[in-house]
Protein backbone atom coordinates (compact mmCIF):
# COMPACT_ATOMS: atom_id res chain seq x y z
CA UNK A 1 0.00 0.00 0.00
CA UNK A 2 0.93 3.44 -0.62
CA UNK A 3 0.76 5.81 2.84
CA UNK A 4 1.26 9.68 2.07
CA UNK A 5 3.61 11.23 5.25
CA UNK A 6 3.95 14.89 5.09
CA UNK A 7 4.26 14.75 1.67
CA UNK A 8 6.07 11.88 1.10
CA UNK A 9 5.38 8.55 -0.56
CA UNK A 10 5.87 5.49 1.87
CA UNK A 11 5.26 2.64 0.66
CA UNK A 12 4.74 -0.43 3.42
CA UNK A 13 3.81 -3.94 2.76
CA UNK A 14 3.59 -7.33 4.86
CA UNK A 15 1.81 -10.56 4.42
CA UNK A 16 -0.98 -12.00 6.46
CA UNK A 17 1.29 -14.52 8.49
CA UNK A 18 1.62 -11.32 11.02
CA UNK A 19 0.69 -12.89 14.56
CA UNK A 20 1.26 -15.98 14.14
CA UNK A 21 3.23 -18.18 16.67
CA UNK A 22 5.83 -20.96 15.85
CA UNK A 23 7.93 -23.35 18.18
CA UNK A 24 10.79 -23.29 15.18
CA UNK A 25 12.47 -26.54 16.72
CA UNK A 26 13.47 -26.16 12.91
CA UNK A 27 14.47 -23.37 10.82
CA UNK A 28 10.67 -21.51 10.05
CA UNK A 29 9.42 -19.24 7.97
CA UNK A 30 7.95 -16.22 10.38
CA UNK A 31 6.49 -14.14 7.49
CA UNK A 32 7.60 -12.48 5.06
CA UNK A 33 6.92 -8.87 2.70
CA UNK A 34 6.70 -8.98 -1.18
CA UNK A 35 8.86 -6.89 -3.49
CA UNK A 36 6.16 -6.36 -6.08
CA UNK A 37 7.68 -7.13 -9.62
CA UNK A 38 8.75 -4.18 -11.64
CA UNK A 39 8.23 -1.81 -8.44
CA UNK A 40 12.17 -0.43 -8.16
CA UNK A 41 15.08 0.58 -10.31
CA UNK A 42 18.67 0.39 -9.76
CA UNK A 43 19.68 2.87 -6.94
CA UNK A 44 16.70 2.46 -5.03
CA UNK A 45 17.73 2.40 -0.93
CA UNK A 46 14.90 0.55 1.28
CA UNK A 47 14.72 -1.07 4.10
CA UNK A 48 13.30 -4.14 5.70
CA UNK A 49 12.54 -4.35 9.15
CA UNK A 50 10.88 -6.77 11.29
CA UNK A 51 9.84 -7.37 15.24
CA UNK A 52 9.30 -10.39 17.14
CA UNK A 53 8.10 -11.24 20.50
CA UNK A 54 9.47 -14.24 21.99
CA UNK A 55 7.29 -16.64 24.57
CA UNK A 56 9.48 -16.33 27.95
CA UNK A 57 13.51 -16.82 28.80
CA UNK A 58 14.00 -20.22 28.24
CA UNK A 59 15.60 -19.86 24.62
CA UNK A 60 17.69 -18.50 22.68
CA UNK A 61 17.26 -18.02 18.79
CA UNK A 62 18.84 -17.44 15.47
CA UNK A 63 16.77 -14.96 13.31
CA UNK A 64 17.54 -14.54 9.97
CA UNK A 65 16.83 -12.37 6.79
CA UNK A 66 16.67 -14.18 3.47
CA UNK A 67 15.14 -13.04 -0.20
CA UNK A 68 13.81 -15.52 -2.73
CA UNK A 69 11.31 -15.61 -5.33
CA UNK A 70 9.42 -17.32 -2.98
CA UNK A 71 8.88 -17.72 1.00
CA UNK A 72 10.80 -20.98 0.70
CA UNK A 73 14.32 -21.13 2.27
CA UNK A 74 15.79 -23.32 -0.11
CA UNK A 75 17.61 -21.67 -3.27
CA UNK A 76 17.17 -18.54 -1.16
CA UNK A 77 19.40 -15.77 -0.58
CA UNK A 78 20.92 -15.01 3.28
CA UNK A 79 20.58 -10.83 4.04
CA UNK A 80 21.52 -11.15 7.24
CA UNK A 81 21.28 -12.86 11.21
CA UNK A 82 20.74 -12.30 14.63
CA UNK A 83 21.60 -14.57 17.37
CA UNK A 84 19.14 -13.73 20.02
CA UNK A 85 19.68 -14.31 23.90
CA UNK A 86 17.07 -15.96 26.03
CA UNK A 87 16.75 -12.67 27.46
CA UNK A 88 15.74 -11.05 23.87
CA UNK A 89 11.86 -10.64 24.54
CA UNK A 90 11.72 -8.64 21.34
CA UNK A 91 14.11 -9.80 18.98
CA UNK A 92 14.76 -7.92 15.32
CA UNK A 93 16.05 -7.79 12.11
CA UNK A 94 16.54 -4.14 10.79
CA UNK A 95 18.40 -3.56 7.31
CA UNK A 96 19.16 -1.35 4.65
CA UNK A 97 20.25 -2.25 1.26
CA UNK A 98 21.19 -0.03 -2.07
CA UNK A 99 20.48 -1.75 -5.44
CA UNK A 100 23.42 -0.95 -7.67
CA UNK A 101 21.30 -2.54 -10.41
CA UNK A 102 18.85 -5.11 -11.10
CA UNK A 103 20.70 -7.71 -9.72
CA UNK A 104 22.98 -6.24 -7.22
CA UNK A 105 22.69 -4.57 -4.04
CA UNK A 106 25.00 -3.56 -1.12
CA UNK A 107 24.52 -3.63 2.51
CA UNK A 108 25.83 -5.63 6.10
CA UNK A 109 27.64 -8.67 4.92
CA UNK A 110 24.87 -11.12 5.92
CA UNK A 111 26.81 -13.62 8.41
CA UNK A 112 27.24 -10.76 11.31
CA UNK A 113 24.80 -11.37 13.71
CA UNK A 114 23.24 -7.94 15.18
CA UNK A 115 19.78 -6.35 14.94
CA UNK A 116 20.49 -3.34 13.00
CA UNK A 117 23.09 -2.09 11.37
CA UNK A 118 22.85 1.54 12.31
CA UNK A 119 26.68 2.56 12.85
CA UNK A 120 29.53 1.43 12.60
CA UNK A 121 31.01 -2.25 13.61
CA UNK A 122 34.78 -3.09 14.04
CA UNK A 123 34.63 -6.70 12.05
CA UNK A 124 31.79 -6.25 10.20
CA UNK A 125 32.09 -5.42 6.14
CA UNK A 126 29.61 -4.08 3.41
CA UNK A 127 28.76 -7.07 1.48
CA UNK A 128 27.68 -7.29 -2.07
CA UNK A 129 24.28 -9.35 -2.61
CA UNK A 130 23.69 -10.69 -5.89
CA UNK A 131 20.01 -12.11 -6.81
CA UNK A 132 19.21 -12.63 -10.78
CA UNK A 133 16.81 -10.23 -11.74
CA UNK A 134 15.40 -9.65 -8.55
CA UNK A 135 13.92 -5.86 -9.08
CA UNK A 136 12.43 -7.12 -12.46
CA UNK A 137 10.66 -10.30 -11.18
CA UNK A 138 10.16 -9.21 -7.81
CA UNK A 139 9.92 -11.81 -5.03
CA UNK A 140 9.94 -12.22 -1.02
CA UNK A 141 11.56 -10.74 1.42
CA UNK A 142 11.34 -13.41 4.97
CA UNK A 143 12.26 -13.82 8.27
CA UNK A 144 13.03 -17.35 9.76
CA UNK A 145 13.79 -18.55 13.26
CA UNK A 146 15.55 -21.21 14.77
CA UNK A 147 15.51 -22.50 18.06
CA UNK A 148 18.73 -23.32 20.06
CA UNK A 149 16.87 -24.80 23.18
CA UNK A 150 13.81 -24.82 25.70
CA UNK A 151 10.44 -24.14 25.19
CA UNK A 152 9.82 -20.52 24.01
CA UNK A 153 7.70 -19.73 21.07
CA UNK A 154 8.03 -16.69 18.58
CA UNK A 155 5.29 -14.67 17.60
CA UNK A 156 5.88 -12.11 14.63
CA UNK A 157 4.32 -8.69 15.17
CA UNK A 158 5.17 -7.15 11.91
CA UNK A 159 7.24 -6.89 8.62
CA UNK A 160 7.87 -4.52 6.27
CA UNK A 161 9.61 -2.83 3.10
CA UNK A 162 9.95 1.12 2.87
CA UNK A 163 11.58 3.11 0.39
CA UNK B 1 -0.70 0.58 -10.48
CA UNK B 2 2.21 1.66 -8.44
CA UNK B 3 4.75 3.54 -10.68
CA UNK B 4 8.54 2.27 -10.94
CA UNK B 5 10.34 4.10 -8.11
CA UNK B 6 13.83 4.58 -7.12
CA UNK B 7 13.21 4.77 -3.39
CA UNK B 8 12.69 8.64 -3.66
CA UNK B 9 9.68 10.36 -2.35
CA UNK B 10 9.12 14.60 -3.66
CA UNK B 11 11.31 16.27 -1.69
CA UNK B 12 13.70 13.51 -1.07
CA UNK B 13 17.48 13.57 -2.90
CA UNK B 14 20.00 10.94 -3.23
CA UNK B 15 23.56 9.34 -5.15
CA UNK B 16 24.06 5.98 -5.09
CA UNK B 17 26.92 6.26 -7.81
CA UNK B 18 29.75 5.05 -5.74
CA UNK B 19 32.87 7.97 -4.87
CA UNK B 20 36.20 6.31 -4.02
CA UNK B 21 39.35 7.16 -2.07
CA UNK B 22 42.64 5.29 -3.28
CA UNK B 23 46.05 5.89 -2.52
CA UNK B 24 45.99 9.14 -0.49
CA UNK B 25 45.91 10.38 3.02
CA UNK B 26 44.36 13.84 1.91
CA UNK B 27 40.30 14.88 2.19
CA UNK B 28 38.73 14.09 -0.57
CA UNK B 29 35.14 15.34 -1.59
CA UNK B 30 32.93 12.23 -2.23
CA UNK B 31 28.96 12.25 -3.12
CA UNK B 32 26.91 15.27 -3.25
CA UNK B 33 23.69 16.07 -3.70
CA UNK B 34 21.63 19.36 -4.99
CA UNK B 35 18.61 20.36 -3.44
CA UNK B 36 17.27 23.31 -5.22
CA UNK B 37 16.42 26.42 -3.98
CA UNK B 38 13.07 26.67 -1.63
CA UNK B 39 12.73 22.84 -1.94
CA UNK B 40 12.59 23.10 1.94
CA UNK B 41 11.31 25.83 4.39
CA UNK B 42 10.50 26.47 7.68
CA UNK B 43 9.27 23.91 10.00
CA UNK B 44 10.91 21.23 7.39
CA UNK B 45 12.42 18.19 9.12
CA UNK B 46 15.29 16.33 7.46
CA UNK B 47 17.26 13.05 7.38
CA UNK B 48 20.62 12.43 5.48
CA UNK B 49 21.88 9.28 5.79
CA UNK B 50 25.29 7.64 4.39
CA UNK B 51 27.07 4.09 4.22
CA UNK B 52 30.68 3.75 3.41
CA UNK B 53 32.82 0.68 2.67
CA UNK B 54 36.29 0.48 3.71
CA UNK B 55 38.63 -2.09 2.71
CA UNK B 56 41.73 -2.07 4.77
CA UNK B 57 42.41 -1.82 8.46
CA UNK B 58 45.77 0.26 8.25
CA UNK B 59 44.77 3.01 9.74
CA UNK B 60 41.23 5.69 11.06
CA UNK B 61 39.03 6.96 8.76
CA UNK B 62 37.06 10.60 8.95
CA UNK B 63 34.21 11.59 6.97
CA UNK B 64 32.61 14.95 7.67
CA UNK B 65 28.86 16.19 5.92
CA UNK B 66 28.83 19.71 4.64
CA UNK B 67 25.99 22.02 3.21
CA UNK B 68 26.97 24.43 0.99
CA UNK B 69 26.14 27.05 -1.60
CA UNK B 70 28.48 26.04 -4.11
CA UNK B 71 28.88 22.70 -6.17
CA UNK B 72 32.24 20.96 -4.05
CA UNK B 73 33.17 19.44 -7.60
CA UNK B 74 34.89 22.84 -8.62
CA UNK B 75 35.02 24.79 -4.96
CA UNK B 76 36.07 21.91 -2.50
CA UNK B 77 35.36 23.46 0.57
CA UNK B 78 35.08 27.09 0.42
CA UNK B 79 32.20 28.11 1.79
CA UNK B 80 31.20 25.13 3.17
CA UNK B 81 29.15 24.57 6.70
CA UNK B 82 30.01 21.40 8.44
CA UNK B 83 27.36 19.53 9.65
CA UNK B 84 29.05 16.31 11.37
CA UNK B 85 32.66 14.91 11.74
CA UNK B 86 33.01 11.48 12.67
CA UNK B 87 36.71 9.36 12.98
CA UNK B 88 36.00 5.70 13.01
CA UNK B 89 38.10 3.23 14.45
CA UNK B 90 41.16 1.66 11.88
CA UNK B 91 38.85 -1.77 11.99
CA UNK B 92 35.74 -0.17 10.65
CA UNK B 93 34.83 -1.60 7.02
CA UNK B 94 31.12 -1.40 7.53
CA UNK B 95 30.55 2.57 8.05
CA UNK B 96 26.58 3.68 8.23
CA UNK B 97 26.19 7.46 9.45
CA UNK B 98 23.19 6.43 11.22
CA UNK B 99 21.14 9.64 10.22
CA UNK B 100 21.60 13.22 11.11
CA UNK B 101 18.32 15.72 11.50
CA UNK B 102 18.33 18.66 10.25
CA UNK B 103 14.96 20.86 11.79
CA UNK B 104 14.69 24.00 9.49
CA UNK B 105 13.91 26.75 11.79
CA UNK B 106 14.96 29.37 9.85
CA UNK B 107 15.19 28.83 5.88
CA UNK B 108 16.67 32.31 4.63
CA UNK B 109 19.96 30.96 6.67
CA UNK B 110 18.79 31.79 10.34
CA UNK B 111 19.05 28.24 11.79
CA UNK B 112 19.23 24.78 11.14
CA UNK B 113 20.23 21.52 12.68
CA UNK B 114 20.44 19.83 15.73
CA UNK B 115 24.18 19.37 16.68
CA UNK B 116 27.47 20.45 15.31
CA UNK B 117 30.51 18.45 16.66
CA UNK B 118 32.23 15.23 16.69
CA UNK B 119 29.81 12.05 17.37
CA UNK B 120 30.19 9.88 20.22
CA UNK B 121 29.09 6.91 21.87
CA UNK B 122 25.28 6.33 23.52
CA UNK B 123 25.45 4.92 26.50
CA UNK B 124 22.20 3.12 25.94
CA UNK B 125 22.62 1.99 22.69
CA UNK B 126 26.37 2.46 22.17
CA UNK B 127 25.72 3.22 18.52
CA UNK B 128 28.08 6.33 17.46
CA UNK B 129 24.68 8.40 16.11
CA UNK B 130 23.17 12.11 16.78
CA UNK B 131 21.07 10.37 19.65
CA UNK B 132 23.93 11.94 21.70
CA UNK B 133 24.15 15.37 23.72
CA UNK B 134 27.67 17.02 22.67
CA UNK B 135 27.48 20.64 21.20
CA UNK B 136 24.25 22.41 20.11
CA UNK B 137 24.36 24.40 17.14
CA UNK B 138 22.18 26.42 14.83
CA UNK B 139 23.55 26.08 10.81
CA UNK B 140 23.32 28.87 8.75
CA UNK B 141 22.00 27.55 5.98
CA UNK B 142 20.17 29.29 3.16
CA UNK B 143 18.00 26.87 1.78
CA UNK B 144 15.92 29.83 -0.24
CA UNK B 145 19.44 29.55 -2.48
CA UNK B 146 20.74 26.09 -3.80
CA UNK B 147 22.37 24.12 -1.42
CA UNK B 148 24.72 20.81 -2.20
CA UNK B 149 24.74 18.08 0.65
CA UNK B 150 27.73 16.64 0.32
CA UNK B 151 30.46 14.31 2.26
CA UNK B 152 34.17 14.64 2.34
CA UNK B 153 36.72 11.57 3.85
CA UNK B 154 40.00 11.26 4.71
CA UNK B 155 42.14 7.80 5.22
CA UNK B 156 44.57 8.07 7.67
CA UNK B 157 47.02 5.76 5.51
CA UNK B 158 47.08 4.83 1.70
CA UNK B 159 47.38 0.82 2.25
CA UNK B 160 43.53 1.85 3.12
CA UNK B 161 40.58 2.45 -0.07
CA UNK B 162 37.61 3.60 0.54
CA UNK B 163 33.90 3.74 -1.15
CA UNK B 164 30.91 5.91 -0.86
CA UNK B 165 28.05 3.66 -1.30
CA UNK B 166 24.82 6.39 -0.77
CA UNK B 167 24.16 9.52 0.32
CA UNK B 168 20.33 10.36 1.05
CA UNK B 169 18.75 13.13 2.15
CA UNK B 170 14.69 13.21 2.88
CA UNK B 171 12.47 14.82 4.35
CA UNK B 172 9.41 13.65 6.70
Amino acid sequence: MIRKANGQNLRITANAQVGSTFACASETILGSVTLPPDFLSSGAIITVRNSCTKSSTSSPFTYKLYFNTTANITGALQLGTFSAGVGDFSPNIYRRFVFTNTTTARGLASTFSTSNDVGDVVGATVATFTFTNWLVGGGVFFVTGFRGSGTDTLQLINISLEV
Amino acid sequence: MNPKITGVGPNTFYNTTSVGISGTSGVVILQKVLIPAGTYTNGDLLIAQALFEKIGSAGTFTYRLWASPNDPTGSGLTGAIQILVRATSSGNLYIDMGGRHLYIKNASGGGSGIELGTEASDPLTGLFSEMRSSVASNLAINWNADVWIFASGQLASTADRLNHLYLKIWEY
